[in-house]
């Protein structure tokens, strides 16, 4: 194993121990003198030229790495705590150029000072700035004094801001995106919701400052043109910006496996790199001037992506091959790839916890160790035959990756990858023309952007194409650490067989090496591993009946998995179409936590009335889950959303039915009967749609649930009437759990309802919202009636597992 | 200053080991595919005896090289990697004679390879090599037959006798030397060592680094017949090329 290799592993060891240990800062000190003592035993070896010096830098790299994890960490200042939930101004110097979003601009302020009325916070640690920005419609331009802003926050500007400030979400499910503590690992602690940013004044031009600016003259002329899509499509390919795309473009572009595209990397860099050297060697130039060309256009371009990892590891890696060509070195890309990661996690340790991080260097690594081997395995003239090995070596390489982090799999994405691949290669071969002619002369109309955006439609026909297909990609759940483990574990070996692996034969006998010895357990034990990624280990016969309400933030999503394995989902929440958030519940919760389950398939989708914050997420679900029927109340609400539902339906011929008082058949074991609405709907109340919602009853033996979607007062106390006068035998709406009624708002609060339902449990599905949910009476209300109330904005998902005698809550 | 300098270059731009043979980067310690192959190529068109193990034209059709067929051994079968031909001979010399004892690991790997395929189902009570004398022993600074034995007997999991065998004749080297005077020269050059009575009735592989006249394999079988032992199975890393016998006709089988 090369050097350098073994050194980076050990490195990022310590770092990882150090996260796992939280290691304060005495242990840090004391790894730290270790460290030292023990690279100083390593360099007087090396001098004295005894053997076992490499012994001694390895363990000084463990030492090293746990330390430098450590020193890095700011803990968090519980001083600011007071300030938190308040209207405060902050004074800081941006530090990188404010990333734009479709409805927000997000930049993180370093040394700032908080200021509450008289009381001041200053201290270590950076805070985050979201700002919203100003926007009449959903389509409509970024006004005016908006879209001037960005420009005018250059890193170093010294910026005032107003705004609520408080701490970041945080996942409360395990195995959700931890916002909190990825900001953390940055040194972030806080972020402020602006509702003003002034500029104060630019500080010292630092080489973020010129990059920045530099960046923002090629967006612009980007911008100017191409139409909003193809620019939008450009940016992402040539800068890696990524903020502006829907939640559709991301979702296509993450089913078909190309999302890699809009990481500037490899790809874009060996484009410059081989420009540069023909034109070096155009000019004649010396070695040493052609080592200062190239490697200044490489770091010109990292520098304009900000150093993201992929751009940066790109980079190392490019010159480190560039000076071995030169001084006629043998280059080993393993190595380069180690020092590249080395470097990086010099920089900043926390990279190595960054899902970009690790799907970089996983696909690369894919690449330079698979892909060649496996090149030997196929006969295809060349070219052709990379453009094979190189997309499947990279899907091998992050496979489990992908499924820890996306919950699924591009089964389509070597296919698209072969396909687009070339194309956005032309698209960055026009794009980096068309960037030295921007910064050149700015403020033309630009051929080289203009034929490169065109390239968006028929890449996007492709992929839209592409990821239509059935089977294109699929839920996969996130694998447990022992499976990724041996998963690379055996894809480790089955490259070293593929690589050093050979036969000969000798007249009398065949010599097969030690490595090819190993080729086909290898690949045994990938097949294997893969297979059970894909599968997952989900029982298909559970035996006890499953409910968890997930937690979608403002909104209802629950699913049901009865003992026979049967799965019925009602509402996946949403996001109200009047805020400006882009955030989908559906594609980034919901789907997730059904993946985790293990669940394809759902046998029954409900949905128990139209508003968005049941129905928002639907979309999503019908997208990637495969639904067989789909039930609601028959409540006429012609939304946009409403008829994207009713398009989708008919799209993918799912059964869909109307429902209103009766029952319904999913799995013999469990008793499920529909309390409401009775027809004829009621109208005139204070919301039909709410109060239209549909009601379900659970039985299964002796444990029983009530989900009661957004029901309000007027029906609320009609059920319970109904119940009094004995319509619902034997015991009434009598149960164990219940869904409090519309986010315990207070006109779900009805005593004649408790009465005759007197939960054990009542469990409250909100989130952050502007209604007020769930309101403080309520919770009062069920406590009072001998419940334990339950949030799932305070608890994160809810389950209740239970075998029809028992009942068990998990969280 | 200068070796500093050295050093982050090895970081940055590492060369490893390589062939052993013949240098080319990929596994350590592992003779490389293009060597193997030029040593597989080596034996093109010729066929092992299947008593000996050397390699002889086949021309007439025999499968037993004309010498066995005059002199049968007493071992039950020999085998050898490769022809002690060019590359082979090469190797073999750098193994033997310039101190390159970690060729062992890569040459015994071969020979364990070749014994699994070419002596299947047959269980070894031992591996034992063909002994060195003291003094050369000391010359040397170890034993190139018991390395290989020492290899094979860890990959095969077989145990290792190294006293099986005792080398009481200073022999001079055999290499200039005919047939007959190799013969002469061997006789009573071995007698069993201490771990013989051990291997009374026992199945054995006897380990040698090159089969050449079989002169010194004989003696030591005759040696280990005398003190009891079963069978006898030979291994070597490289076997002679049995040269067609010119005046007299191979007899008919």
């Amino acid at each position: 194993m090369p050097p350098l290799v073994l050194l980076t592993c050990i490195f990022a060891l310590g770092i990882l121990a150090a996260y796992i240990i939280q290691a304060g800062s005495g242990w840090v000190l004391a790894a730290f003198i270790t460290a030292i003592i023990l690279l100083a035993t390593a360099v007087l070896f090396f001098f004295q030229g005894k053997r076992g010096s490499f012994i001694w830098l390895l363990s000084s790299f463990f030492f090293l790495g746990f330390s430098w994890m450590g020193i890095d960490k700011v803990p968090f200042p519980p001083s600011l705590e007071p300030f938190l939930g308040h209207y405060v101004q902050v004074e800081g110097v941006v530090e990188d150029l404010p990333t734009l979003y479709s409805n927000r601009m997000v930049l993180v302020l370093d040394t700032p000072v908080v200021a509450l009325e008289e009381d001041r916070w200053q201290g270590q640690g950076k805070l985050q700035v979201v700002y919203y920005l100003q926007k009449a419609g959903t389509k409509a331009k970024i006004n005016e004094a908006d879209a001037q802003l960005r420009p005018s926050l250059l890193p170093g500007t010294r910026v005032s801001v107003e705004g609520f400030i408080d701490l970041p979400p945080k996942a409360l499910s395990p195995g959700e995106f931890d916002y909190r503590a990825y900001l953390e690992r940055h040194n972030i602690f806080a972020q402020v919701t602006a509702k003003k940013i002034i500029p104060l004044g630019a500080g010292e031009k630092g080489l973020s400052t010129i990059f920045a600016s530099l960046r923002l003259r090629i967006e612009n002329a980007i911008q100017h043109s191409l139409p909003a899509e193809g620019a939008l499509f450009l940016e992402g390919i040539l800068l890696g910006s990524k903020g502006g795309m829907t939640p559709e473009d991301r979702s296509i572009y993450q089913r078909t496996g190309v999302m890699h595209l809009f990481s500037v990397s490899g790809l874009h860099l060996g484009f410059v790199f081989i420009a540069l050297l023909a034109a070096a060697n155009l000019l004649k130039l010396k070695r040493i001037s052609t080592f200062i060309l190239v490697t200044a256009g490489l770091w010109g371009y990292a520098g304009l992506i900000d150093f993201t990892p992929p751009v940066t590891r790109s980079a190392v890696m490019a010159t480190v091959g560039l000076a071995a060509y030169l001084w006629q070195q043998r280059p080993n890309a393993l190595n380069s790839l180690a020092l590249a990661a080395f470097a990086l996690l010099l920089i900043d340790p926390a990279v190595l916890f960054e899902p970009g991080f690790q799907l970089s260097f996983a696909a690369t690594w894919g690449i330079i160790y698979l892909a060649l081997p496996l090149g030997r395995y196929i006969s295809l003239p060349l070219g052709l035959r990379e453009a094979v090995t190189i997309p499947v070596a990279a899907q091998l390489a992050i496979l489990p990756l992908a499924a820890f982090y996306f919950q699924q799999t591009a089964a389509m994405g070597m296919i698209a990858n072969v396909l687009v691949v070339p194309l956005a290669g032309l698209v960055v071969y026009l794009g980096l023309a068309g960037m030295v002619l921007a910064l050149a002369a700015p403020g033309i109309l630009n051929p080289f952007f203009l034929t490169a955006g065109a390239f968006f439609y028929p890449i996007r026909w492709l992929l839209d194409l592409l990821s239509d297909l059935p089977g294109a990609a699929f839920l996969v759940p996130p694998p447990p650490l022992w499976l990724c483990f041996l998963y690379y574990i055996s894809l480790l070996v089955l490259g070293c067989a593929l690589r050093e692996g050979f036969t000969i034969n000798f007249p009398h006998f065949r010599y097969q090496s030690v490595a090819a010895r190993r080729l086909f357990p290898a690949l045994l034990l990938v097949i294997s591993c893969t297979a059970m990624l894909m599968t997952g280990t989900v029982k298909k016969d559970p035996g006890v009946l499953a409910v968890t309400f997930i937690n979608v933030g403002q909104g209802d999503a629950i699913l049901v998995q009865t003992p026979k394995g049967r799965t019925m989902l009602i509402d996946a929440g949403g996001s109200p179409s009047y805020s400006s958030s882009t955030f989908d519940p559906g594609s980034r919760l919901v789907v997730p936590a059904l993946a985790k389950r293990g669940i394809r398939k759902l046998d029954l989708l409900v949905n128990s009335h139209p508003h968005e914050d049941h129905l928002g997420g639907i979309p999503a679900v019908l997208a990637n889950v495969k639904v067989k029927r789909f039930a609601a109340p028959p409540v006429d609400h012609p939304t946009p959303l409403v008829l994207k539902v009713q398009q989708q339906l008919k799209d993918k011929k799912i059964r869909a039915f109307t429902l209103t008082a009766g029952s319904i058949k999913l799995d013999p074991s469990v008793e499920i009967s529909v309390l409401w609405p009775e027809r004829p709907l009621l109208s005139g109340t204070s919301s039909d749609a709410n109060n239209n919602s549909l009601v379900l009853y659970l039985r299964y033996g002796k444990i029983t649930f009530l989900l009661t979607g957004d029901l309000e007062q007027e029906a609320l106390s009609l059920l319970a009437s109904l119940s009094q006068e004995g319509k619902y035998p034997p015991k009434g709406i009598r149960s164990t759990v219940l869904k409090v009624p519309h986010h315990g708002s207070a006109n779900g609060i009805c005593p004649e309802f408790a009465a005759a339902v007197r939960p054990q449990f009542a469990v409250i599905s909100t989130g952050k919202n502007s209604f007020g949910h769930p309101d403080k009476r309520t919770i009062l209300f069920w406590q009072e009636q001998g419940a334990r109330v339950l949030r799932t904005d305070q608890e994160g998902d809810i389950t209740f597992i239970t075998d029809g005698v028992t009942l068990s809550l998990q969280n | 200053m200068l070796s500093a300098i050295t050093g982050l270059k090895a970081l940055i731009f590492p060369e490893s080991k390589g062939c052993p043979l013949c240098g080319r980067q990929g596994a350590p310690y592992q003779i490389c595919r293009f060597c193997l192959q030029m040593w597989a190529d080596l034996a093109e068109g010729l066929v092992p005896c299947t008593k000996c193990g050397r390699f002889h034209s086949g021309q007439k059709g025999e499968m037993i090289c004309w010498e066995c067929q005059e002199d049968e051994p007493q071992y039950i079968m020999s085998r050898a990697v490769a022809p002690f031909e060019g590359l082979v001979r090469e190797a073999v010399h750098y193994f033997k004679f310039c101190g390159r004892r970690e060729l062992s690991y890569p040459f015994g790997e071969l020979m364990a390879a070749l014994i699994v395929q070419l002596f299947p189902f047959r269980t070894f009570s031992a591996v034992v090599p063909v002994p060195l004398h003291i003094n050369r022993l000391r010359e040397r600074g170890y034993n190139q037959a018991a390395l290989l034995a020492g290899v094979i007997a860890r990959i095969l999991e077989i145990p290792l006798q190294e006293e099986a065998l005792l080398r009481i004749k200073e022999t001079p080297s055999q290499t200039f030397l005919s047939r007959q005077e190799r013969e002469a020269n061997m006789k009573k050059a071995f007698i069993p060592g201490k771990d013989a009575l051990l291997l009374k009735g026992k199945r054995v592989l006897l380990v040698d680094d090159v089969y050449t006249t079989g002169a010194t394999v004989k003696e030591c079988c005759q040696v280990l017949a005398s003190a009891g032992v079963g069978e006898v199975y030979v291994v070597a890393l490289a076997a002679g090329i049995v040269k067609d016998k010119k005046d007299n006709k191979p007899k008919e089988v």
